[in-house]
């Protein structure tokens, strides 16, 4: 029984659909992801899940509630992380949490031990006191994460997590997350960011337009694409690459700036070989790169545009 | 050269007009004043007095009509019959709404002619003593008037009032010239903070500070604009005045502020007690994080300014405290020859105004010009 | 999840972001006692100083005995109205000498010339009245039995100075102007930091929530008035008859200010934009609400609107607080009363409408 089920859900505004007519399920204990371009729907498919939209048509459950008719009930299972962090940066990270235990959290008694527990894992303890305006991006996102545990939600919705916090904080972040799917929470993250999807989901959903794309795993999706990149860089430009390259079994070439040549083909690890050789007789080979499939390449593939065009 | 400041200007022009807060900012600290100071000081009418008239006799009704035409300096009389009925008046002098009530009793007349302490029943309020004082005396106005119609040519004295000016001077209008000096400083002042604080905020002034051109091209636009924003927040607060003026229950039509020929001095002043203040908000744009700590802090010096330094009357003879207080604030030195042009359309003594007030602008503004430039390193 | 403990930790909380907040607490508690040390100095002075240049006759001589007596009647210790002094050698109308009284003894009567400086028509007519009054005094002791009797009937038993009335005034502009001040700001900055959503997305109910903020609002408003109070009190001497009385009719006020103030921030939602319209519709309420003066002032239009101003009914309420002996219309306690559960009922359905009702 999943934990959140998403039917034929639409959200309109005027005669745009936000959402239209969505349907997914997230399994109990796992990270599931939304990933789509900037306006694709994943805010508003979010909204929709903790009520504070009102949906024009479809269902939505929450762990056995609905958010429109029980929002209650569903606002003390859900911990929300919005996309646009949203502290009170005059005070400290504990008068945050202190505050929203006062909001969330049902035993107040056992909050304050809790919360000190919380801000020791997400390592703000020895900074707890300061004001929230001194914090770094990444600290202002774990202190988010830390409050939305607080009353410790068996679900949470995650928009856009590591949104302008730096390549150390990232990694931080992620690690926290799957260590809360480790606990059995459900957790649902909205990202534009590949990479991020790629690795930390357990499932993707791609929405484009407010619409389903594809859901799998990362793995099942970018083994939908057959073709595999070579990126080659040479001294000098090469005469005829399509000529040169296309016999060894290369589908398609493309020339870039800088005697790049971006190679499609299906198997790269039994062309890379002779293609080097073929490129090494005119010119010198500066550099060479393989790529599997990413999930970029899927949504370009289902789409016919990039994930940030 | 021209064609960089007005590039700037345009810029800053656009900005401004995009940013509702910043417009209205300005406008509407004074105009509540103005509007609150007209509830308490203009239109100063004739207040409510039932006067009932049981006398059998023509006296009475003599009585209660020279009380009620009784005038006052302001044009109008000093009380007015609100023609409620007994019960009604009663409930309203209850609820303060009315000044007093007068009982003429049936025997008035008689006792008049046979000379036997004719008498009247006069109940009013007395909630302070400036109160109390006018309800007795504006009573004893219309007292003399009756006698002088009773009892003609018996009056012991002759009164007569000479006035060195054709009319005076009303405290609304006064006051009102007040508000147009203040509203054209907090224009100028909030538009200028504004403007400065979102090119803070937005990282904007990093152009500036990268920029080979100086900083003149950077600071000149901002004050040509706030000047023109000052003058515009003065023209709104001066057709108000205006429309107040000729709205039934104001003032009498005319009585509103009026420069005459003379508009130029009156420009001329509101401009440099505005450029004294916006160096002020000069500095503040670049100091302060967040908007509305300075938009308050400049609402709040504009109205101390205006409340302290001449605003709702002269202050050059205080005495005490007020004495000094009031040469803190530029506008006390503008207001004498401000109010000469707005009120007579004759000309201020603009000498010691513009000994004190040119100076003290081109200190304000060649000091936070300074003061920005630093900040920008561009010094 | 209601209880003791959320509550507080809600109010505590709400305390804590007194933080961002501290320009407006500190204009809304010390902007009213900053007003009242400043309006309190246009409180006109009831004695005037007059001066006479007189000719010597014992008709002038009169008029001057009459100015001297001229006297608030009907009260006790009534403040004398003219002062009257002879004009110093050498001075001349202007400056320092605002009026100056002539009087020639002519055959049959005093010819008086009342002069005036350059000064502004409402001193005029200050003037004026007070010769009118004592010239009258001198025509009614010749008219004897033939000269009307005003039997005198005074509202209040005492007629204090403006600074009593204003004193009332100051305390329900203390009240209104902290609820506003801090109340709508406070609302304003969650919606411009989006803070809001914490509210939006809790399960603590909403009413507890709401009442949380009330409380704080208004606990910081009765610190207003409490120190208002005390500088009327320090300042003037002038206390409330009833102390227990006076902190009900505050409590229940602040109310009525502070359900404004957080209605205000609910609609307007931008820090800046809600304190200016704050600090507008604050001042005309209490304007037409007596606080100034009293609404027998003004015209008959707004004396129509302060029939619908709650400050009109909180002044009469403070009367037999201040003035001895009076006491307020039966009908303003009910009133106050309406307007608070009115004031807190309005400000729960626009709570609902804007921060609770999914968009």
């Amino acid at each position: 029984m999943p934990a959140i089920t998403i039917t034929h859900l639409t959200k309109r505004y005027g005669k745009i659909a936000a959402v239209d007519d969505l349907s997914f399920g997230v399994e109990p204990g796992e990270i599931f992801g939304l990933l789509g371009p900037n306006g694709s729907g994943k805010t508003t498919a979010v909204n929709l899940i903790n009520g504070l939209l009102r949906r024009d048509a479809g269902a939505v459950d929450v762990l056995g509630h609905d958010p429109q008719t029980d929002s209650r009930a569903v606002r003390s299972l859900l911990g929300v992380v919005p996309q646009e962090t949203n502290l009170y940066t005059d005070l400290s990270a504990r008068d945050n949490m202190v505050h929203h235990a006062a909001l969330y959290c049902q035993d107040l008694r056992a909050a304050r031990q809790r919360m000190e527990e919380l801000l020791e894992l997400m390592s703000l303890r020895d900074r707890a006191g300061d004001p929230v305006r001194t914090y770094s991006g990444g600290m202002r996102r774990r202190l988010a994460l830390a409050r939305a545990l607080l009353h410790d939600p068996p679900a949470i919705l995650f928009d856009e997590p590591t949104q302008g916090v730096d390549v150390q904080g990232t990694h931080a972040l992620w690690d926290h997350i799957r260590a809360l799917r480790d606990e059995g929470k459900t957790i649902l993250v909205t990202t534009n960011v590949m990479n991020e999807a790629d690795v930390l989901c357990d499932r993707v959903l791609i929405l484009d337009r407010g619409r389903r794309i594809a859901l799998d795993t990362p793995d099942a999706l970018k083994a939908q694409i057959e073709w595999d990149t070579v990126t080659l860089q040479t001294a000098t430009p090469l005469a005829d690459p399509a000529a040169l390259f296309i016999p060894l079994g290369v589908d398609e070439v493309s020339v870039e700036p800088d005697n790049v040549y971006r190679l499609r083909v299906h198997d790269a690890g039994r062309v890379l070989g002779d293609v080097v050789s073929a490129a090494a007789v005119q010119t010198e080979v500066v550099s060479v790169q393989m790529q599997r499939p990413t999930l970029d390449d899927v949504f370009l593939s289902l789409t016919g545009r990039a994930l940030r065009e | 050269m021209l064609r960089r400041l007005w590039l700037n200007f345009r810029k800053d022009l656009l900005i401004w007009m995009h940013d509702p807060i910043t417009v209205a900012g300005g406008f509407i600290a004074p105009l509540a004043i103005l509007v609150g100071m007209g509830l308490m000081f203009s239109g100063f009418g004739a207040v409510d007095l039932a006067i009932f008239n049981e006398d059998k006799g023509p006296y009475g009704a003599q009585l209660a009509q020279a009380i009620w035409s009784a005038e006052s300096p302001f044009g109008g009389t000093y009380f007015c019959d609100p023609g409620f009925s007994r019960a009604d008046a009663k409930d309203c002098y209850r609820d303060n709404y009315f000044m007093g009530i007068v009982d003429i009793p049936p025997d008035f007349s008689a006792r008049l002619e046979a000379g036997d302490y004719p008498a009247v029943r006069y109940q009013f309020n007395n909630y302070h003593s400036d109160f109390g004082k006018n309800a007795r005396l504006y009573v004893d106005e219309g007292l003399w008037l009756f006698y002088q119609h009773t009892y003609p040519g018996t009056a012991p004295v002759e009164i007569r009032e000479v006035y060195p000016v054709a009319s005076y001077r009303e405290w609304f209008p006064s006051i009102a010239a007040g508000v147009l000096l203040l509203s054209a400083l907090l224009g100028g002042t909030f538009n200028c903070f504004a403007l400065l604080l979102k090119e803070n905020q937005a990282g904007t002034l990093k152009e500036y500070q990268l920029a080979p051109a100086s900083w003149v091209y950077f600071l000149l636009p901002k004050l040509a604009l706030a000047t023109l924003v000052a003058w515009a927040t003065a023209g709104v607060t001066y057709v108000v005045t205006a429309l107040w003026a000729a709205c039934p229950g104001g003032l009498p039509a005319g009585r509103g502020l009026d420069a005459g020929g003379l508009w130029w001095q009156a420009l001329l002043l509101l401009t440099l007690v505005t450029w004294c203040y916006v160096g002020v908000a000069m500095v503040l744009g670049m100091v302060v994080r967040q908007q509305f700590v300075g938009g308050v802090v400049i609402v709040l010096t504009g109205i101390m300014s205006f409340f302290l330094s001449g605003g709702m009357a002269p202050v050059e003879n205080a005495t005490g405290v007020m004495g000094v207080v009031w040469r803190v604030f530029p506008n006390g030195y503008a207001m004498s020859a401000f109010r000469d042009v707005l009120l007579f359309q004759r000309p201020g003594d603009l000498g010691p105004a513009l000994v004190v007030l040119v100076p003290w602008a081109a200190i304000s503004l060649g000091l936070a010009m300074l003061f920005v430039a630093r900040r920008m390193r561009r010094l | 999840m209601i209880s003791i403990r959320r509550f507080w930790w809600l109010l505590q909380a709400e305390f804590r972001l007194t933080r961002g907040l501290l320009v407006f607490h500190f204009i809304g508690i010390m902007m009213p006692l900053i007003d009242f040390l400043l309006l309190s100095q246009l409180a006109p002075p009831v004695t005037f100083t007059m001066y006479t240049a007189t000719d010597g006759s014992p008709q002038a001589a009169r008029l001057v005995t009459a100015m001297a007596a001229l006297r608030a009647d009907g009260v006790p210790d009534g403040p004398f109205y003219i002062d009257p002094q002879p004009l110093p050698a050498g001075a001349q109308l202007g400056s320092s000498i605002q009026d100056l009284v002539e009087m020639q003894a002519q055959e049959d009567r005093l010819l008086v010339t009342h002069r005036y400086a350059n000064i502004d028509s409402n001193l005029v007519k200050n003037y004026r009245n007070r010769l009118t009054g004592a010239a009258l005094d001198v025509w009614e002791e010749e008219l004897g039995a033939r000269a009307v009797t005003l039997e005198l009937e005074p509202r209040y038993a005492i007629e204090p100075s403006f600074t009593r009335y204003f004193t009332m005034g100051l305390l329900v502009m203390a009240v209104f102007v902290s609820s506003v001040f801090i109340g709508a700001p406070l609302v304003a900055k969650d919606f411009e930091d989006g803070t809001i959503l914490e509210a939006r997305l809790s399960p603590v109910s909403p009413a507890l929530i709401l009442a949380a903020r009330l409380v704080r609002v208004m606990l910081t408003s009765l610190v207003a008035v409490g120190l208002a109070a005390g500088l009327a009190g320090l300042y003037l001497g002038v206390w409330p008859s009833d102390g227990w009385r006076f902190a009900g009719l505050m409590v229940l006020y602040t109310v009525i200010t502070a359900s404004f103030g957080l209605t205000v921030g609910l609609l307007v939602r931008k820090i800046l934009p809600a304190f200016l319209i704050g600090l507008v519709t604050t001042l005309v309420l209490w304007l037409v609400g007596g606080g100034f003066a009293l609404p027998v002032i003004l015209g008959p239009a707004l004396q129509v609107v302060s029939r619908f101003a709650p400050t009109t009914y909180m002044m009469q309420l403070l009367f037999p607080l201040y003035y001895p002996g009076t006491t307020s219309t039966p009908e303003a306690l009910g009133i106050v009363v309406g307007c608070a559960v009115g004031s807190f009922g309005l400000l729960i359905v626009i709570y609902r409408a804007v921060v609770l009702r999914p968009r």
